[in-house]
């Protein structure tokens, strides 16, 4: 029994070099096909876990705390526990439809975004982020207890990195990620506190009923941004104009109209896979009602414009020729007014 | 050996691993070449970086805009009423009418020509690029409106306003 004993330890021994040695020369996994990985992972991966969200302002940050039952592939509960002020709402998306929910003042509102459980353009942006971005892999990190991999988006026009990704080991979920100015600074980051994978979720954590006593507030119902574009612009019941330049990278990925106090409003959307960037034009040629906010002003090619800041997002409005325009994108205000200046008609 | 300018970016990145940074780290204190490249690259980087935060400016956030809508909505208190009945007197209802007809001239479109009526919400604006910035699969889905902050169907925020954390920044 000893020399048995003592047989296997020699063995073993014997192999735990190789061993190591086989997990060192492992191939390393593609970086561009784990993102790919990671962004896919949702529709096939339940889960259940608490999620911090901060953002980042100028001088200040906000932070709200979501508990999150995900249950693969597109139903998906968002219950707020901070702040206080938002504890006990939720909504519930199953699909294409959001129910919001506010048990404080008994009111729901349904919304519905074809957009938001589109396999095709789920491909396109992850196609143009792969083209616009290099993915670079990171150390393995932990996250809510779990090994993670960290994965660099880079810009690859400006070098910058605009985004890091902590990517589970196992189930290739998110589990942490950031997002960068382009100074460097943090934009925001949400992260996991605690996940457990399981599709073990009650039926009921999805139900939208609506309680007989809610007030039941219609939402907005998304067109499909992907629709064609030109019929948006036909649509819009003006000549829309676009902007002649736009920051390396980015490109339009769909039109939509909607209607607001009577005004038909021209949405196009613009991305270079991480970064949004929104126009919006309408011909009331009216001042957008900044409510109680005092906007701060600028002036760029012979235009007075309008600027606010919400965290990351800076929106940017001015009047031209009878149109009224607004910019919304975390660009800075440079990027937007570069990007203004090229929309004059 | 060199590395090349994508290597050392991630470096200057602290985007790699520790042992290629550790690697890379070692081999500039030797190898002129890559230091030029590195010093280039981060001078790039620097350069980028005050730039954009020369034009980083400080703005109240748009929930304000949700907070005093919400202030607004506070029905009047009969009290006041009350207190608005006792002061008028002519002694001061004189000047404050006056007042009133300044702020109708300015105020209302088309008494004076000088203003038009007012356009759309931006808070509508936000709401809708945030909606569909959020079919992103890598967006903030901070960016995601709760349904307190939702005013008939138009959104009006980005985050439910608690004034007892600063606001300007929400």
């Amino acid at each position: 029994m000893v020399r048995f004993a003592a047989a296997f330890a020699i063995v073993a021994a014997g192999l735990l070099p190789a061993a190591v040695l086989a997990a060192r020369t492992a191939p390393a996994p593609d970086p561009a096909a784990l993102v790919r990985a990671a962004l896919e992972a949702p529709r096939h991966v339940s889960y259940v876990g608490q999620l911090q969200t901060i953002r980042w302002g100028t001088r200040v940050a906000s932070a709200t705390i979501q508990r999150v039952e995900h249950l693969a592939p597109s139903s998906t509960r968002r219950t707020f526990l901070a702040p206080e002020a938002l504890y006990g709402e939720y909504d519930i998306t199953l699909g294409t439809t959001t129910t919001k929910i506010d048990p404080k003042q008994h009111r729901a509102m349904v919304s519905e975004n074809p957009s938001s459980d589109n396999a095709v353009e789920m491909n396109t942006s992850i196609a143009l982020l792969i083209a616009n971005y290099r993915a670079v892999i990171g150390p393995v990190e932990v996250v809510a207890a779990r090994p993670a991999t960290t994965v660099s988006l880079v810009n690859r026009y400006t070098g910058e990195r605009m985004m890091r990704l902590w990517i589970d080991n196992a189930t290739k979920v998110v589990l942490a990620k950031e997002a960068y100015h382009q100074d460097g600074s943090l934009a925001w980051r949400s992260r996991f506190d605690e996940i457990r994978f399981t599709g073990e979720i009650p039926n009921g954590v999805f139900s939208t009923t609506i309680p007989p006593d809610f007030q039941q507030v219609e939402g907005r119902r998304f067109a499909d941004i992907n629709d064609d574009l030109q019929s948006s612009f036909d649509d819009a019941g003006f000549k829309p104009e676009n902007p002649r330049y736009l920051p390396d990278g980015f490109r339009i990925i769909g039109a939509e109209n909607s209607i607001f106090r009577g005004l038909h409003n021209l949405h196009i959307l613009y991305s270079d896979g991480i970064r949004t960037l929104s126009l919006f034009e309408n011909n009331s040629d009216a001042e957008p009602d900044f409510g109680g906010v005092k906007p701060s002003v600028t002036h760029f090619a012979g235009h007075d414009a309008e600027y606010v800041k919400d965290g990351p997002t800076m929106l940017l409005t001015w009047r031209d020729r009878g149109l009224a325009f607004a910019l919304i994108g975390d660009l800075d205000l440079t990027k937007l007014t570069e990007i203004a200046v090229s929309v004059a008609p | 050996m060199h590395y090349n300018a994508d290597t050392l970016d991630d470096y200057l990145h602290r985007a790699l691993g520790p042992e290629p940074d550790a690697d890379i780290h070692a081999h500039l204190e030797t190898c002129t070449d890559c230091r030029a490249l590195y010093d280039e690259l981060a001078a790039v980087r620097d350069w980028v970086r005050t730039a954009a935060r020369a034009e980083e400016l400080e703005f109240p956030s748009i929930i304000k805009a949700r907070v005093w809508e919400r202030i607004r909505e506070q029905p009047l208190q009969p009290s006041f009423a009350d207190r608005l009945r006792a002061l008028w007197r002519p002694m001061i209802a004189v000047p404050v009418a006056a007042v009133i007809a300044g702020f109708v001239y300015l105020g209302i479109p088309g008494v004076h020509g000088g203003s038009q009526s007012p356009g759309v919400a931006a808070t509508y604006l936000l709401e809708e690029h945030a909606a569909l910035a959020s079919d992103n699969p890598l967006a903030d889905r901070g960016l995601i409106v709760p349904a307190s902050v939702v005013d008939g169907g138009q959104a009006s925020g980005l985050i439910g306003a608690d004034d007892s954390a600063p606001s300007s920044e929400r």
